[in-house]
């Protein structure tokens, strides 16, 4: 079964009077431990399929589910409780809390209620977890002492510490240098591979969307391309041919 | 309950250490201020009673009154042995017993002269005086001299007196007479030693008596000295049962209603102006009841500390509700943030409460150490006893006593006004849709 399903999702904003369609009634699946790429240019809704499949946004219409729960009519602390258990999040300008840090940081969801990492694992899973993303001599450094690439590095631990099915990360390089966005793509894979976390990444960067195992490309609120593993994937509501970029 | 929260909160209040030091020097300053008016207040009551006690030389007095032949009303206690008794078997303890007689009198040496209350104590064996009072010409020992005269330094100043000295007194009788007596100069006190030194003149009762027209043994009232002032109204009801079940006439006591144009005591007193009555009818009273009035100045501070705690505190919780505003706004993307990551939306709001509450007891904290220190200095001010303020000082300064519930509760009332304050900030940043928050770029 697919991790993430998403059923004829519609997802209008409303400025004043004007409709604003930014997701036109989009159908696609994801499957449990694949790298997984959103692309598209800016405003193509990218973010806006994020933040529903991160239950922090609600669709118009259509169904958003998430490890076989349908995330439909669930109270704001519900929705919250299961972005805790479930999800994990990297965003495109780190949103660490200044005043943590590092260690705190990556420790700060762990602290906020019941989560798959006992107790007494929880020093020695975090210590691992900055291993992996190579900060070991940073631990007690505060977040304005980092680099961009840093920061990105903990706020990748930090999504990692609860141990979600699902990492979220809305164009993470989008903020760093070219190199330095490749390196957080590539260790994202690194850990993709080693625990079997599914990734889905947002980027409008199309040197790095071929990382992915998954690529969904969107324009205009619709895809226009679903592949994984090089073959097209078939499905209810894909309905456009692909288009060149 | 994790404290991760609460840790987050203690450390915003550090980040932003400007706005931190203004908001707590805002609320550090009212409560400075309403914590030395309380803390003066406090001590108010107490020094205006001690200062009357050692006055009147007792807490809790009773006098006499009788009819003259002639119809004249005049204060006399002719055997106590009745109210001693009385005394005894109220059950009550008592730090010492004062008889006193008093008279206005016009002291004369060498054709200069002044107008005096004469009071007449057993000086020999008053151990008030030697506590109270300090000689700066004189001696003790002349206190033996059966017509002894102990007068302030002002008044012998203006006399041109020294020891040994005689002073020619003109007063009345109790029953009206005209009468002169002569009495010699045992001792000068200080002046500044205290407010009693430098208006009171001290004289021997039985010698006052016998100028009086009083009989040996006999005296005009009695002071009772508690060794605690509180203690004197449990003191006065009880004592007064106990004579009033020994069969002596006295005065009611409960007479005290105010009609708002009289303290109650003076209603008290007029009403009992009012009786005749044969023999001796006595009356039991306090310092307190003497000074009901400097207890409404109490009650008048008590409740305008109040008010001017709320409103310096309005003044101040509309800064604190404004920048907590703007504080929400700057780190909008960093609630966004824990609200993704797993932060419920009344945590948010907690941690808000949290940060206003560290706020503000910090704030209250250090005002009230403030309010020490200030009172502390101004405890080092020395006062003219000539002055008129003498009363409310403790001899000779001024003093505080802040009731610790009274700091405790303003230090509630200020967190509970701050929560508050910061309660419509807090609660829309809990609201704050986490999409839109995170997409709020600043
Ligand atoms: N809160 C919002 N209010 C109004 N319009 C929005 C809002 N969020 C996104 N949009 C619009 O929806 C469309 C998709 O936006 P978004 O999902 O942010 O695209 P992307 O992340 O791919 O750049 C854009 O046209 C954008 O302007
Ligand atoms: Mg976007």
């Amino acid at each position: 079964m697919p991790i993430i399903q998403l059923r004829s999702v519609k997802k209008d904003y409303f400025l004043g009077k004007v409709i604003v369609p930014a997701v036109k009634g989009i159908s696609f699946s994801i499957e449990r431990g694949d790298f997984v790429s959103i692309a598209g240019p800016s405003g193509s809704g990218k973010s806006t399929i994020l933040n529903m499949i991160g239950l922090i946004d609600t669709p118009t219409s259509g169904e958003v589910i998430i490890d076989g729960k349908n995330t439909k009519g669930l109270s704001d602390q519900e929705l919250t409780r299961f972005r805790h258990e479930v999800l994990g999040f990297i965003f495109q300008s780190f949103n660490l809390i200044p005043v943590l840090n590092v260690w705190e940081n990556i420790e700060f969801p762990l602290l906020l209620g019941k989560t798959r990492v006992p107790k007494n694992e929880w020093k020695s899973w975090i210590d691992f977890l900055i291993g992996e993303v190579g900060l070991g001599d940073w631990r007690a450094h505060k977040p304005n002492e980092l680099s961009g690439g840093q920061r990105q590095r903990v706020a990748i631990a930090r999504a990692l510490v609860t141990k979600p099915s699902i990492v979220l990360a809305d164009e993470p390089t989008a903020n760093l240098d070219s190199a330095t966005g490749e390196q957080i793509i590539d260790l994202m894979k690194k850990i993709n591979r080693e625990i079997q976390t599914t990734f889905i990444f947002s980027t409008h960067d199309a040197k790095i969307v071929n990382i992915a195992d998954h690529i969904i490309r969107l324009r205009d609120g619709t895809i226009i391309e679903n592949r994984r593993n090089g073959e097209d994937v078939a499905e209810e509501g894909a309905v456009d041919t692909p288009v060149e970029d | 309950m994790n404290t991760v929260l609460p840790r987050i909160a203690a450390r915003n209040l550090l980040r932003q250490k400007k706005r931190t030091i203004l908001l707590a020097g805002a609320i550090a300053f009212g409560i400075m201020i309403v914590t030395l008016i309380n803390g003066f207040a406090g001590s108010f009551i107490q020094n205006v009673s001690e200062n009357f006690a050692y006055l009147l030389g007792g807490h809790v007095f009773v006098s006499g009154s009788e009819y003259t032949a002639s119809g004249r009303r005049i204060s006399v206690i002719r055997d106590d042995s009745v109210i001693m008794q009385a005394l005894s078997s109220s059950g009550q303890r008592w730090a010492s017993l004062q008889k006193t007689s008093e008279t206005t009198a016009t002291l004369i040496f060498e054709g200069k002269s002044i107008r005096q209350n004469l009071t007449g104590i057993d000086l020999a064996h008053s151990t008030m005086l030697k506590e109270r009072l300090a000689l700066i010409n004189g001696s003790w020992d002349n206190l033996a001299w059966p017509n002894a005269i102990i007068v302030s330094q002002s008044v012998a100043k203006k006399l041109n007196v020294l020891p040994g000295d005689t002073i020619v007194a003109q007063f009345q009788t109790v029953t009206g007479q005209n009468n002169v007596g002569e009495f010699r100069l045992a001792a000068v006190t200080v002046d500044s030693t205290s407010f009693i030194g430098s208006i009171m003149t001290y004289v021997q009762l039985d010698y006052l008596n016998s100028l009086i027209g009083l009989g040996k043994g006999e005296y005009m009232s009695l002071g009772i000295m508690l060794d605690k002032l509180d203690r004197s109204e449990a003191f006065a009801t009880s004592l007064y049962t106990s004579m009033k079940g020994m069969g002596l006439k006295l005065f009611d006591r409960s007479t005290r209603e105010s009609d708002g144009s009289m303290t109650p005591f003076q209603a008290m007193i007029q009403k009992q102006n009012s009786e005749t009555w044969t023999g001796t009818k006595y009356r039991v009273y306090t310092v307190d009841d003497v000074l009901a009035q400097a207890k409404q100045i109490v009650v008048a501070l008590d409740t305008g500390s109040v008010a001017i705690l709320i409103v310096l505190f309005a003044i101040v919780m509309i800064g604190i509700s404004n920048s907590f505003r703007m504080a929400m706004y700057e780190r909008i993307r960093e609630i966004g943030t824990m609200r993704a990551v797993g932060v419920q939306r009344g945590e948010i709001r907690s941690m808000f409460l949290y940060e206003a509450l560290f706020l503000a007891l910090a704030g209250a904290v250090v005002g009230i150490i403030l309010a020490l220190i200030v009172m502390a200095i101004l405890s080092l001010i020395t006062f003219d006893p000539q002055s008129p303020v003498f009363l409310i000082l403790k001899r000779g300064h001024l003093s505080f006593y802040l009731p610790p519930l009274r700091a405790l509760g303003n230090i509630a009332i200020i967190a509970v006004l701050t929560l508050v304050a910061v309660y419509a900030p807090a609660n829309a940043a809990a609201k704050m849709p986490p999409a839109e928050a995170l997409r709020t770029v600043k």
